[in-house]
């Protein structure tokens, strides 16, 4: 881990780089794919279904190449990247939070509308809360494949801890290759924890008191 | 006085209400009797148009209910249904307080008429930082009755209110709702198919057929002295 020890700075820097590159399409991916599984009515449900798994379904080089192409944005900036994780964490987001909505317990929603809460308050007060378990779920898988996702930008010119790899890849540094490795292992990781916490921390029913 | 005139509702390939006429007196028990099927519970849920009917009007008080804006009747009208439907991520304190805030009270209003109705239906305070997952099914159910008071209605829907309780917590629920219903002379419409609830409980007694055909409407005495017919006296074991 010598390499790792002497590059500490430059380390240090990529994974605040692939953390942001990370975090960015994955919080705004969360709302959109939120809202868009909520207010598909049954009646789109199958056919914004088939277009998002569709999408996921683009290599993610291909998107990132493509993406300037089709809505003008630097080739090698970050924002194209980003905007091409976003897209990857809506179409994987997607299908969870559609069925975390559709798995609401229906007494509970029939009994919101008929004591006269508005479709606005029943989202805020019951399906958004009950939704919680599932939707972190969903988010957690999101999370683990974005930052892994995330390090092929480094191709397009976004210095996160992909370049590592291209580097050590080129310069035959194996020791390089593991340390992005392993930095990518950890905040996958560190994600994945935050994630459960906060699912817990709102879901306080779930353990049965309070504290 | 809700009143029901001519009121059908059909779905696709079935008729679920046909013609349906009926007053429904204030300030009593009605009770809504009959099998699966017989359209007791579209009946209930026209009231506070949680069902549309296609023909026909429903009044309450003179007033037609088709011009009232229903997300602001529901808020006046408490709703109990036989599966609670509490909110699970709630306490016992706050899924009723939820219930009386947005029906317009204010905060401390709404902790007033949330921990009073709690009590009134019999649940201690010890459990109002509960949640309902730990509170038994009889217990879940007196929630949900105070719930659906704390709005401070004048009417009171209940459909099967009692049917998923156990016959002993049956009986004390249905005490319970008597002792209420004497304190706070409420307009009830209560749906059930048991019998022994439906003498019990009403004051006045509407067993219907399929369609919701009225096969006789009275007082629990008038049915023992006189059923009707055949298919009452079945249905009443009178």
């Amino acid at each position: 881990m010598n390499w790792a020890l002497n590059n500490l700075e430059l380390v240090f820097q990529l994974t605040l780089t692939h953390l942001l590159v990370s975090l960015l399409p994955l919080v705004i991916g969360f709302f959109v794919a939120v809202i868009l599984a909520r207010v598909t009515s049954n009646r789109f449900a199958p056919s914004v279904t088939g277009a998002l798994g569709a999408v996921y379904a683009i290599p993610s080089l291909a998107l990132f190449v493509t993406l300037p192409v089709l809505i003008g944005t630097d080739f090698t900036g970050p924002v194209n990247v980003i905007i091409a994780l976003t897209i990857y964490v809506v179409s994987a987001m997607f299908f969870s939070a559609r069925d975390a909505f559709a798995s609401l317990p229906k007494p509970t929603l029939e009994f919101a509308q008929a004591q006269g809460l508005s479709s606005w308050q029943r989202f805020i007060h019951v399906e958004l809360p009950l939704a919680i378990p599932g939707l972190i779920a969903g988010a957690r898988v999101a999370a683990a494949s974005t930052v892994s996702m995330a390090s092929i930008g480094a191709v397009v010119g976004v210095r996160n801890l992909g370049y590592l790899f291209l580097d050590g890849f080129q310069r035959k540094i194996t020791e390089e290759v593991l340390t992005g490795l392993l930095a990518i292992f950890a905040i996958a990781v560190l994600l994945d924890l935050a994630l459960w916490l906060l699912g817990r921390a709102l879901t306080p029913w779930q353990r049965g008191t309070r504290v | 006085m809700i009143s029901f005139d001519r009121v059908t509702k059909s779905y696709p390939g079935t008729t679920a209400v046909s013609q349906f006429t009926l007053e429904i007196r204030s300030r009593k028990i009605t009770v809504l009797m009959g099998l699966s099927g017989s359209g007791k519970t579209t009946i209930l849920r026209m009231i506070n148009k949680m069902v549309e009917p296609d023909s026909g009007t429903i009044k309450i008080d003179d007033q037609d209910i088709e011009s009232l804006d229903s997300v602001q009747l529901r808020r006046s009208i408490g709703y109990v249904l036989q599966e609670v439907g509490l909110l699970p991520h709630k306490t016992v304190l706050e899924n009723v307080l939820l219930i009386a805030k947005i029906s317009g009270q204010s905060q401390s209003e709404a902790f007033k008429s949330s921990t009073e109705m709690l009590k009134l239906v019999g649940i201690d305070e010890s459990f109002f930082d509960r949640f309902p997952n730990q509170l038994s099914g009889g217990q879940q159910q007196r929630v949900g009755v105070a719930r659906a008071l704390a709005v401070k209605p004048n009417i009171l829907l209940m459909d099967e209110p009692f049917g998923a309780v156990d016959p002993i917590v049956r009986e004390e629920l249905q005490d319970e709702l008597l002792k209420i219903q004497s304190e706070l002379g409420l307009t009830i419409v209560l749906v059930t198919h048991d019998r022994h609830e439906a003498l019990r409980l009403a004051d006045q007694l509407v067993v219907l057929s399929d369609q919701a055909q009225i096969e006789q409407a009275g007082s629990p005495v008038e049915f023992k002295k006189a059923p009707a017919n055949d298919f009452v006296r079945k249905l009443l074991g009178v």
